[in-house]
C-alpha cells in the first residue's frame, strides 16, 4: 500500500454568491473522501459544472473547503502558513487548460520555468544547467527559451507549463485539462511526454478532464464526479470495462467515437462494419444481429433470481447422427436451418444442448415471435389475480384506442388473435403494417410519415370488420396487451416480468427487450433470452403451471391453452396445411396432432415446442435467411416430432 | 444511390495583403454530397476545414480571395450574384459557439422570425413553422424558450435554437462547424442524435466539419481527412476509419486515446503543422511523415487506392 | 514589450504619428537649448524692454514684442519649459500615485476596493477650475501650486484604469498559477499584474501629456497657475487677450505653440496606442 499523498475526508465546498440584495448558496463539492497514492495517477472525470476543478484546487490546498479535512503530505493544509506550507507548495506542480494563458504574456520562456525556482530557492547554484535540462526534458531547444509565449504554439506552451511544474521536482502535480485545448496530434505528444515523467520522476497527478478517453489512458484509478458527488471511483479498467453506475455507462456510451448514431442515439462500441438499421434482420446481418440487439436498439432488462434453483441434469449422449426419417441426420438439418442453439430437456433431463454462432449457455438470443408466449402465460397471472379480465373491453384498459381499430375488441380476441384488423404481416413488404410498426419501434429507420413510437402506431391502426369472427394472426395484438398490462400493473414490462415470472421461475440469466424511444416494450418479438431460461417456460406446460413447488400460473389456464381454440376459428389455410386441426389460444400454437403438442415460433426460425405426452421441451434458435418458408417449418416439426418421441 | 446536391472542386482561399497573397491555407479541395447523406471533414487546426465550410458560402473575411467552383443542385455555379439567394436558404450553417449566432439584445422569437421572413414566409406561416421546428429540435417550454434572451438559455438548449433556425426553410445542404464541441458530452450526443433523426427526416445533405475524428466517425457516411489545406484521404467512413492508408491518418488514429481499445502508448506525429502553406515544396507532409522517400519531392494527386482516395506518393495498397 | 526597432518601422509607415513624434521630439529640443535658441534670453526669461514695446512680426522680432516690449519668439522659446514640465511631473505623480492605488483596489478587492474606488469618485467630482482654485486660495497662486492642483484632479483617472486592469489580470490562468505555487501578494502584483498594465499606462500618459498641458493653460489663463514675469504660454495669452485685434501676435503665436504641442503629443498617443495595441499584433 503506497503513503498516501494527498487525502480528502468528507469535504464539502460551497461558494457563496452575492446577488442584488440575495445570496445564493452553490454546493461545488458535497461530502467528499478520496486519497492520492505515491506514484499513482488518479482521473477525475466529470461533466462542466460537476465539480472536478474545484476538487483539484481544494486537494492542492489553492482553495479552503468550507468543512471537512486536506491532508497533504501528513498535514492539515488548512492549519499549515508559512514557511511551513511554502515547504508543501514547493513539493507541487500545475499545469491547468490553456497553455498560452497559463503564461505570464510579458516574461521569458527561461524566466517562466525558473519561477518557481525562484521562489524556493532551489538549485541557485547550477540554475542555468537546470532551466536547460528542464527545457530538454520537455521538448523545448534552448531557442525557445529566450522567446515569450505569444510565439510558441500551443503544444509549446503547455510543454513550458510542464517544466515550470516539475522545476523544484515535486512529488505531486495538479493536472486540469492539460490537453483539451491542444489538437489530437499535440494532444498525443503531451500525453506520452506526461507518462514518460511520471515513471522517470516517480511523481503522482491528480488528472481531471472531461474527455473519458484521456483519463482512461493515463489513469491507474479514476473518480467519476456528476453534481459534486462521487459516483463510482476505483481501478480505471474495472470502470471502463464494467461500469456500475448508470450515470458511468451513460458517460461511456455518449462520449463521441463510441458508436455509429442512428435514431435513437444508441451505440455500441463495435457494430460490423456495413451494419445497416434496415437490413439486420435478414441474412448474413442476422447471424451476429440476433445476439447482440441491446448493439443498436435501446433495451430494458429483465432481472433474473438472484438465487436461481437448478432445475434439469446434464445426461447427453450422442445425437448428431441420429436419423430423422426421410430428413437427414439431426446435425445436418441443424446445419441446414442455420441453427444457433439447440436444447432438449426430457423428463427433466437436458438430453441434447448444442450451441453455434458463437453462442454459449449464457449467450442471449432474439425470440421474435416466441415472445408472445411469454405474455400469454404473464396474462394467466394477470387474470389468475383479477387484475383484468379476458372478457373485458380493450379500451377499458385504454380509452386512448378508442378512435382505433381496437375500439369494440375484448382482451381474449387480441390474445387468440382473432381481431379483424388491417395489418399485413408480410415481413419483407415495406408497406406492410408489421415494417411499419418496426420502424415505429425504432427496429428500422424511419421514414418520412412514419408514426413515432410503438403506442401511437396502435393508434393508427383500423378495423377491418368484426372482431372475433376469424383467426388473424396480428403481432401488434401483443404489445395492445403489454401495453394493458403495464397499465394495470402501474409498472414497466420489463419490471413485470421480471417480479412475476423470471424471478419465482428461478431463471438465471438477466435478460433484455427492446423498447422505443418513449420506453414502451415490443413485446411481440423483442426478448432476448437464453435457451436453457426459455426451456423453463415449456416445463409449466408438464407440471400444470407449476415449477418446482411453486404455482406460477393455474393449472386451469394450462388446461385451457392446451384445448386449444373453438373450431369456427381455426380456418386459416397455412395453419391447416402445417398442423390440421390446429389452433391458435392464448398466444400459443397448438397442433391438434396426436400428441396434441404446443409451441411457439419466430420468425428466422425460433422455437419453444413442448410435448405433453413424452414431456419433452425443446427450443430452437436460428437465423435463417427468410423470415418464413413453409419448407422450413415443415423440416422442423418433423425434427421436433421425432426428437421428442425418442427416447433418450 | 442519388446524385450530388452539391459539387465542389478545387475550392482554394488565399489571404492577400497589399495585392500579393502571402497564405494560402485552403489549397484545392474538391468533394460532392448527395441529398441525405453526411459529409465529415476532419483537420486539426490550420488544416482549412473551418475556411471550407465558410467559402462555400462566401463568409470570407476582406482580405481573402476565393478560387475553384461550387455547384448547387437547382442553381448551377454559384457566384456573387445568386450568393444571395442561397445563403441561408438552400445553405445553412451551424457554427460552433451558439453565442455567437444569436445577437444578445434580442428575443430568439424576434431573431426566429427575421430569419422567417428572409425564407419568405408570411407572419402566421412563419410563427407556425417557429412552433413546429423548436419542438422538433427537442425544446418543450416553447414559450419561455422564444421569450427568452440568448443569455437566460443553456448552451445546449441554445444550439438547439441555432438548429432550429438554419432549419427553419429546408435547406438543400447543411454545414455544421463543430457544432458540439463546446457541450458536454451526454448533451453533444443528443445534439448530434438530433442533427442526425432531423437529416433522415428532411433529407438534406450535411457537411460536419470537426477536429473530434469520433464524432465525425458516428455520423458520417463519407470522410474526408485534411492536411495543411489539402484533402490527403477521402472515402467513405468505415473503410478510411478501419484501414487509413494515408500516414497522416494512420498517425491521427494512434494518436487518439480510447477508453474501449486499450493502447500502450500513443504514436504522437512528430513535429507541426506547417504554418505558412506557400513555403511548402512538394507534399505537404513530408517532413513529419516516417515513409518519406525521394518522390516526396512531388506534390502528390489523389489517385484510388483500396476504394478510397489517397494523396500519398508512396502508399500503393 | 515590442523593440524600438520595431518602434522606428512603425513610425515610418504611419506618417501622421511621425509627425507627432517629430513635433515632441521638436518642443523637447527646443526646451532643452532655450537659453542658446532665443535670440533675446533676457527676454525670454521676463525681462522687460521698454524700447521696444508694440514691435509687429518683422526682421529683427520674428513674432514681435508684447505689451512688454519683449521679444515674443524668445518667449515662446522659453514658454516651452514650464509646459514640459508640468506635463510631465503632473502625469508622473498622479500615474504613480494612480497606479499604485489602482493595482491594491484592483488585486485586494473587497472593503479596500471600495473605499479606493469612492474616493477616486470623491476626486472625480470636483471640477479641476474648483480644486485648483481651492489650491491657490490654500496656499497661493504658482506654477507649482497649479501642478499639484492637477496632479489632485488626475490620479482618480490612473486609478479607475489600473483598478480595472488589475481585476481582470487577477482572473488569468497565469496569476492563478503563480498563486497556487505561493508566489507572495507583492511580487505577484509587480511581475504579474504590473507588467501587464503597463501598456495601456503608457498609451494613457502619452495622451495625456497634450491635455496636461491645456489644462495647465487654461489655469494660467485665469490667473491660478504660473504667474508673471514667468514665460508661460496660458499666461501670454492670457496678456495679449485684450490685444487680439491691434497686437494679434501677442496671443496668437504663444496660443500657436499650445496648439503644436498638443497636437504633436495626440498625434503621438494614438500613434503609441496603435502601435502597442495587441489587436494590431495578429
Amino acid at each position: 500500500m503506497s503513503p498516501t499523498q494527498i487525502s480528502l475526508n468528507h469535504v464539502k465546498k460551497t461558494f457563496r454568491t452575492r446577488g442584488l440584495g440575495k445570496r445564493k448558496e452553490f454546493d461545488a463539492l458535497v461530502d467528499l473522501s478520496l486519497d492520492l497514492r505515491k506514484g499513482e495517477i488518479l482521473g477525475v472525470v466529470g461533466e462542466s459544472g460537476s465539480g472536478k476543478s474545484t476538487l483539484g484546487r481544494c486537494a492542492f490546498g489553492i482553495v479552503p473547503v468550507t468543512s471537512g479535512k486536506v491532508t497533504v503530505f501528513g498535514e492539515d493544509i488548512s492549519q499549515v502558513s508559512g514557511s511551513a506550507l511554502r515547504d508543501i507548495k514547493k513539493r507541487m506542480g500545475f499545469v491547468f487548460q490553456d497553455p498560452i494563458a497559463s503564461l505570464n504574456p510579458r516574461m521569458y520562456v527561461k524566466d517562466l520555468i525558473a519561477e518557481p525556482m525562484r521562489m524556493h530557492q532551489e538549485f541557485s547554484h547550477n540554475f542555468y544547467e537546470r532551466i536547460e535540462y528542464l527545457a530538454s526534458r520537455v521538448g523545448l531547444s534552448s531557442e525557445q527559451l529566450q522567446r515569450r509565449p505569444h510565439e510558441l504554439s500551443g503544444g509549446q506552451c503547455q510543454r513550458v507549463a510542464i517544466a515550470r511544474a516539475i522545476s523544484t521536482n515535486p512529488e505531486i502535480l495538479l493536472l486540469d485539462e492539460p490537453t483539451s485545448s491542444l489538437d489530437l496530434s499535440v494532444q498525443a505528444q503531451i500525453l506520452n511526454l506526461l507518462s514518460d515523467l511520471r515513471s522517470e520522476f516517480s511523481l503522482s497527478y491528480l488528472l481531471i478532464s472531461h474527455d473519458l478517453d484521456v483519463i482512461s489512458h493515463l489513469s491507474d484509478r479514476t473518480m467519476v464526479l456528476h453534481d459534486g458527488q462521487i459516483v463510482e471511483f476505483g481501478d480505471t479498467q474495472s470502470i471502463i470495462n464494467d461500469p456500475q453506475q448508470e450515470y458511468t455507462k451513460t458517460l461511456l456510451r455518449m462520449k463521441s467515437g463510441s458508436g455509429r448514431i442512428d435514431t435513437l442515439g444508441t451505440s455500441s462500441p463495435s457494430l460490423p462494419p456495413g451494419f445497416d438499421l434496415d437490413m439486420w434482420q435478414e441474412a448474413p446481418l442476422n447471424r451476429w444481429a440476433f445476439q447482440n440487439v441491446e448493439k443498436f436498439i435501446s433495451t430494458q432488462i429483465i432481472e433474473a433470481s438472484s438465487t436461481p434453483a437448478p432445475w434439469a441434469e446434464c445426461k447427453q449422449s450422442p445425437w448428431r447422427d441420429l436419423e430423422i426419417s426421410g430428413e437427414g441426420s439431426i446435425g445436418s438439418i441443424l446445419e441446414s436451418t442455420y441453427t444457433d442453439a439447440l436444447l432438449v430437456v426430457q423428463n427433466g433431463n437436458i438430453v441434447i444442448e448444442h450451441y453455434e454462432n458463437g453462442m454459449n449457455p449464457e449467450s442471449k438470443h432474439l425470440l421474435q415471435s416466441v415472445s408472445k408466449g411469454i405474455l400469454g402465460v404473464l396474462y394467466a397471472q394477470l387474470e389468475a389475480e383479477g387484475l383484468l379480465a379476458t372478457s373485458d373491453l380493450i379500451i377499458e384498459h385504454i380509452p386512448e384506442l378508442a378512435g382505433s381499430g381496437y375500439a369494440t375488441a375484448t382482451i381474449s380476441e387480441a390474445l387468440d388473435m382473432t381481431l379483424a384488423l388491417n395489418f399485413s404481416e408480410e415481413y419483407h413488404d415495406p408497406d406492410s403494417e408489421i415494417q411499419q410498426q418496426d420502424r415505429s419501434a425504432n427496429w428500422r429507420h424511419r421514414l418520412a410519415g412514419d408514426v413515432p413510437g410503438i403506442h401511437p402506431f396502435l393508434q393508427s391502426l383500423t378495423g377491418s370488420g368484426q372482431h372475433g369472427q376469424q383467426f388473424q394472426y396480428c403481432s401488434a395484438n401483443t404489445d395492445l396487451l403489454a401495453w394493458i398490462a403495464e397499465r394495470v400493473c402501474g409498472d414497466t414490462y420489463a419490471t413485470i416480468l421480471s417480479d412475476r415470472l423470471w424471478k419465482p421461475m428461478g431463471l438465471v440469466t438477466d435478460s433484455t427487450i427492446t423498447v422505443d424511444e418513449f420506453g414502451a416494450p415490443l413485446a411481440n418479438g423483442g426478448i432476448s433470452m437464453t435457451a436453457r431460461d426459455l426451456a423453463r417456460f415449456g416445463a409449466l406446460f408438464l407440471d400444470e403451471g407449476y415449477i418446482g413447488n411453486q404455482a406460477v400460473v393455474p393449472k386451469k389456464w394450462i388446461a385451457q391453452t392446451l384445448a386449444g381454440a373453438s373450431n369456427s376459428v381455426q380456418s386459416v389455410e397455412y395453419l391447416q396445411v402445417l398442423h390440421p386441426g390446429g389452433s391458435y389460444k392464448n398466444q400459443w400454437w397448438i397442433t391438434k396432432g396426436e400428441n396434441q403438442e404446443i409451441y411457439c415460433v419466430g420468425i428466422y426460425g425460433q422455437y419453444i415446442w413442448i410435448d405433453p405426452t413424452t414431456k419433452t421441451i425443446i427450443v430452437k434458435f436460428s437465423t435463417l435467411p427468410v423470415a418464413t418458408n413453409s419448407e422450413h417449418s415443415r423440416l422442423h416439426m418433423a425434427l421436433f416430432r421425432e426428437i421428442s418421441r425418442r427416447k433418450f | 444511390m442519388s446524385a450530388p446536391i452539391i459539387r465542389v472542386s478545387n475550392l482554394a482561399v488565399d489571404f492577400a495583403s497589399k495585392g500579393i497573397v502571402v497564405n494560402t491555407p485552403l489549397r484545392g479541395v474538391s468533394f460532392e454530397v448527395e441529398s441525405g447523406k453526411t459529409l465529415g471533414i476532419v483537420g486539426e487546426t490550420g488544416c482549412g476545414k473551418t475556411l471550407t465550410g465558410l467559402s462555400i458560402l462566401n463568409l470570407l473575411p476582406p482580405n481573402a480571395i476565393r478560387r475553384g467552383e461550387i455547384w448547387l443542385d437547382g442553381h448551377g455555379e454559384l457566384n456573387s450574384q445568386n450568393m444571395a439567394d442561397v445563403r441561408g436558404v438552400q445553405i445553412s450553417f451551424i457554427f460552433q459557439n451558439p453565442h455567437s449566432a444569436f445577437n444578445p439584445v434580442f428575443t430568439i422569437e424576434k431573431q426566429l422570425k427575421i430569419v422567417a421572413h428572409r425564407q419568405g414566409l408570411d407572419h402566421h406561416q412563419g410563427e407556425r413553422i417557429i412552433r413546429d421546428r423548436l419542438k422538433e429540435v427537442g425544446l418543450d417550454d416553447i414559450d419561455r424558450v422564444l421569450t427568452s434572451f440568448p443569455h437566460q438559455l443553456s448552451g445546449g438548449m441554445l444550439q438547439r435554437c441555432m438548429i432550429a433556425m438554419a432549419l427553419l426553410g429546408i435547406p438543400k445542404l447543411l454545414i455544421a462547424d463543430e457544432p458540439t464541441t463546446a457541450l458536454d458530452s451526454t448533451i453533444a450526443r443528443q445534439i448530434l442524435t438530433l442533427i442526425y433523426n432531423l437529416q433522415k427526416q428532411y433529407g438534406f445533405a450535411l457537411i460536419l466539419i470537426s477536429h473530434d475524428v469520433g464524432l465525425v466517425s458516428d455520423i458520417a457516411d463519407n470522410i474526408a481527412v485534411l492536411y495543411a489545406g489539402r484533402v490527403v484521404e477521402t472515402g467513405t467512413t468505415n473503410l478510411v476509419l478501419s484501414d487509413p492508408k494515408h500516414p497522416y491518418t494512420r498517425g491521427l488514429l494512434q494518436a487518439i486515446p480510447s477508453a474501449s481499445v486499450v493502447r500502450g502508448g500513443l504514436t504522437a506525429i512528430p513535429g507541426q503543422v506547417p504554418a505558412n502553406t506557400l513555403t511548402i515544396v512538394g507534399c505537404s507532409f513530408a517532413s513529419r511523415c516516417s515513409q518519406v522517400q525521394a518522390s516526396c519531392a512531388n506534390d502528390p494527386a489523389l489517385k484510388e487506392i483500396a476504394g478510397r482516395n489517397v494523396a500519398c506518393g508512396v502508399v500503393t495498397r | 514589450m515590442k523593440t524600438l526597432v520595431e518602434f522606428k518601422r512603425y513610425l515610418l509607415r504611419n506618417k501622421l504619428s511621425l509627425v507627432g513624434f517629430l513635433l515632441v521630439n521638436f518642443i523637447l529640443l527646443v526646451a532643452l537649448f532655450a537659453p542658446w535658441i532665443a535670440p533675446s534670453p533676457k527676454e525670454g526669461r521676463g525681462v522687460e524692454n521698454i524700447d521696444h514695446i508694440g514691435f509687429g512680426p518683422g526682421w529683427h522680432h520674428w513674432m514681435g514684442t508684447d505689451i512688454l516690449g519683449r521679444d515674443v519668439l524668445s518667449r515662446v522659446i522659453y514658454g516651452a519649459r514650464p509646459a514640459l514640465l508640468i506635463a510631465i511631473c503632473v502625469v508622473l505623480v498622479a500615474a504613480t500615485v494612480g497606479t499604485i492605488l489602482g493595482l491594491v483596489a484592483g488585486y485586494m478587492g473587497g472593503w479596500i476596493d471600495e473605499v479606493i474606488m469612492r474616493v477616486c469618485d470623491l476626486f472625480l467630482s470636483f471640477p479641476p477650475l474648483l480644486l485648483a482654485l481651492v489650491a491657490v486660495s490654500l496656499l497661493g497662486p504658482g506654477l507649482t501650486h497649479a501642478a499639484l492642483a492637477l496632479v489632485i484632479s488626475w490620479w482618480p483617472w490612473y486609478a479607475r484604469l489600473v483598478r480595472g486592469q488589475a481585476q481582470s489580470l487577477k482572473s488569468r490562468a497565469f496569476v492563478e498559477v503563480a498563486s497556487a505555487m505561493g508566489v507572495g501578494t507583492f511580487t505577484i502584483v509587480r511581475r504579474h499584474i504590473f507588467r501587464n498594465v503597463t501598456t495601456p499606462l503608457i498609451i494613457q500618459a502619452a495622451a495625456d501629456l497634450g491635455t496636461v498641458i491645456l489644462a495647465a493653460g487654461s489655469l494660467a489663463f485665469i490667473g491660478l497657475g504660473a504667474q508673471p514675469p514667468q514665460s508661460d504660454w496660458g499666461l501670454m495669452v492670457a496678456d495679449g487677450r485684450g490685444l487680439v485685434f491691434d497686437q494679434w501676435w501677442v496671443a496668437t503665436f504663444p496660443g500657436l505653440a499650445i496648439f503644436i504641442t498638443v497636437l504633436g503629443f495626440n498625434l503621438l498617443g494614438d500613434g503609441m496606442r496603435d502601435f502597442l495595441d495587441p489587436r494590431s499584433q495578429k
